[in-house]
């Protein structure tokens, strides 16, 4: 599950980047914006974000009325409110959880900082799966 | 007077006795040099080998690095939202990825 939490102050692009992909997600293409911008990360200004929705076949212009409109800021912000909550420092930061029955909220087990090799992930999530429930 | 005089050349006689004695080594104080010499060697030489193994042993130890405990969350909880999701979305596991694009 991905929760944007953009670095603003280092990173002046990366908020309305996070828009973005909500953007093309309106119609479908959240998933090829979120891995198109991961790897075009030195072209994120507003028109760049345009030709890379295009690049997908997103309507740039509906893209572009998404992004003045932000509509999707909130949702930008409640990422990095929860990340900040939750003591995230830089990214990414992976939160192994739980889903807690019958509740809208994840019960989270360990975190995972940095981008750690496979091994740790698998770690965590087989201890997660040994520990009793 | 006489006899403190007498006294310091008796010490003196000694002592020009003695040291020739102590320059010129017998060869069995040498051998027993070279004994004493060879053992401080094998000694060395065990400790060496001790080093070695107790750094080997420390390398085996060291585990692949993982967070201090203290560095995590203690009873922390996360919204369960509509973020973008892949998976089942029953799952009992979930990984939250806050993510950067810049």
């Amino acid at each position: 599950m991905v929760r944007d939490f953009p670095l603003e102050s280092v990173h002046p692009h990366a908020f309305k980047a996070a828009e973005a992909t909500h953007c093309a997600g309106e119609t479908g293409k959240y998933w090829g914006m979120h891995e198109r911008l991961f790897a075009h990360q030195r072209a994120l200004s507003p028109a760049d974000l345009l030709a890379h929705a295009q690049a997908l076949g997103v309507d740039a212009a509906a893209v572009a009325e998404c992004l003045n409109s932000g509509r999707h800021a909130d949702r930008v912000r409640r990422g990095i409110a929860e990340g900040e909550q939750a003591g995230v420092r830089g990214t990414p930061t992976f939160f192994l959880a739980v889903a807690e029955p019958g509740a809208p909220t994840l019960r989270v087990l360990r975190v995972i900082r940095g981008a750690q090799p496979f091994a740790a992930f698998k770690a965590a999530i087989d201890g997660a799966l040994a520990a009793p429930r | 007077m006489n006899r403190s005089l007498t006294a310091a050349g008796l010490v003196l006689m000694g002592f020009l006795v003695w040291q020739p004695a102590a320059a010129q080594p017998t060869d069995e104080l040498l051998r027993a040099l070279q004994r004493e010499v060879e053992t401080l060697k094998q000694g060395q030489g065990a400790l060496q080998r001790d080093l070695e193994e107790i750094k080997r042993l420390l390398r085996a130890r060291q585990v692949p690095a993982q967070p201090a405990p203290d560095d995590q969350p203690r009873n922390l909880r996360l919204s369960l939202d509509d973020s973008p999701a892949k998976g089942d979305a029953s799952a009992r596991l979930v990984l939250v990825d806050f993510t950067d694009y810049q």
